[in-house]
C-alpha cells in the first residue's frame, strides 16, 4: 500500500516533526498514505473524480489538526477516520449519474496480503462486487463498506455517520440483501 | 420454500454467523439445503467485502505535490498556526465586524443628540 515502508519509530518521528511545522516530514507521510487514504475516499463516494478531492482535502485537514494529534492511535487509523469524514462532507458535491459511479471501478486495484488462492477468488468475484457496491445508494454503501469492508463497529459508524445504532444495523442489513440479490440473482435465474 | 427457509433468508442478512440465527432458525438450517446455501453466499459475501480491505486503489500520478501545493495556501496556515477553523474565523470577523458597525452607530446617534438645539 505505501512506496516505501517506514517502521513505527520512524512514522512517530514524521508526526511529531510535521506537528511542529515541518511540512517535508507531511510530504513524506502523505506519500506513504496517499494510496490507502485515496481508496478510503473511492470506496466512500463511489467517484474517482470525488475521491481525488477528498483525499487532498483529508491531507490539508491533517495538516492543520496534526499539532492537536496526540498519538493515542495509529496514524494511519486517525488519517483513516479523517478521510471518512471527510468525504461525508463531500457527500452533497456528489455527481448523481451512474456513469461517473461505474468510472471510479476503472482504477485498477492492487491487491496486497491475501494467500494466492484467496487472492484468486477474490479476484474473480472482484469485479462485480466493485460494481454491485458503486450500484448501492450512498446510504447503505457507506455503512457497508466501513463495517464489512474495515470492520467499524456499529458505534462507531453511528458516531460517524450521525445516525442511531438501529439506523447502522438497518442499512446494513438493506445494503447486505442488495448486494446479495445483484451478485446472485442473476445467476440463478440464468440457472 | 416453507415459511421457516423465509424466516431464515430474512435474518441471514443482518447477522456475522449463522450460529446467532437461534436455536429453531438454526436447527432448521442444519437440516434444510436452500437454507444452508443461502448462508453460503452470505458468508462469502462478507468474506470478499472483507478481502476488499486488502484492495488498494493508486492515488492519481502527481497527488503528493499537488496536496503539497495546497499546504502554502495562507487561510490553511493560519488555520493550522491558530487551531481555528474556517468558519470559527469567519463567524469570528463577522462578530467583529457587527461590533464595528454598532459602535459607530451608537456614536453617530450620540453625536446627532449633542448638536440638536435644545
Amino acid at each position: 500500500m505505501s512506496g516505501r515502508e517506514v517502521g513505527p519509530h520512524d512514522e512517530q518521528d514524521l508526526v511529531r516533526s510535521a506537528a511542529s511545522g515541518d511540512d517535508a516530514a507531511f510530504g513524506e507521510l502523505v506519500r506513504i498514505h496517499q494510496h490507502e487514504v485515496y481508496t478510503v475516499a473511492v470506496r466512500m463516494v463511489s467517484d474517482r473524480e470525488l475521491a481525488y478531492d477528498v483525499a487532498q482535502e483529508a491531507f490539508v485537514r491533517a495538516w492543520r489538526a496534526i499539532p492537536q494529534f496526540r498519538g493515542d492511535a495509529k496514524f494511519s487509523t486517525w488519517m483513516h477516520r479523517i478521510a471518512v469524514n471527510t468525504a461525508l462532507t463531500h457527500r452533497e458535491r456528489r455527481k448523481r449519474t451512474k456513469t461517473d459511479a461505474l468510472d471510479a471501478m476503472h482504477v485498477e486495484p492492487v491487491a496486497e496480503g491475501l494467500s494466492p488462492e484467496r487472492a484468486g477468488e477474490s479476484a474473480a468475484m472482484r469485479p462485480d462486487l466493485e460494481a454491485a457496491l458503486a450500484g448501492l445508494a450512498d446510504p447503505l454503501r457507506r455503512v457497508v463498506v466501513l463495517k464489512d469492508v474495515y470492520g467499524w463497529s456499529h458505534a462507531e459508524i453511528s458516531e460517524h455517520l450521525e445516525i442511531s445504532i438501529t439506523a447502522a444495523k438497518v442499512r446494513l442489513h438493506r445494503g447486505r440483501k442488495v448486494l446479495r440479490s445483484a451478485l446472485w440473482e442473476h445467476k440463478e435465474d440464468r440457472s | 420454500m416453507t415459511a421457516t427457509c423465509r424466516l431464515v433468508a430474512m435474518r441471514l442478512p443482518a447477522i456475522e454467523d449463522p450460529s446467532e440465527l437461534g436455536t429453531r432458525l438454526g436447527k432448521h438450517t442444519a437440516s434444510c439445503l436452500r437454507c444452508q446455501a443461502e448462508a453460503a453466499r452470505y458468508r462469502s459475501l462478507r468474506r470478499h467485502l472483507a478481502a476488499l480491505s486488502t484492495v488498494s486503489y493508486p492515488a492519481p500520478e502527481g497527488f503528493v505535490p499537488s496536496v503539497m501545493g495546497r499546504l502554502s495556501d495562507p487561510v490553511v496556515e493560519v488555520v493550522r498556526r491558530t487551531g481555528q477553523t474556517v468558519k470559527s474565523r469567519v463567524v469570528a470577523v463577522a462578530a467583529a465586524g457587527a461590533a464595528v458597525v454598532a459602535t459607530a452607530g451608537t456614536l453617530a446617534l450620540v453625536r446627532r443628540r449633542l448638536q440638536a438645539p435644545v
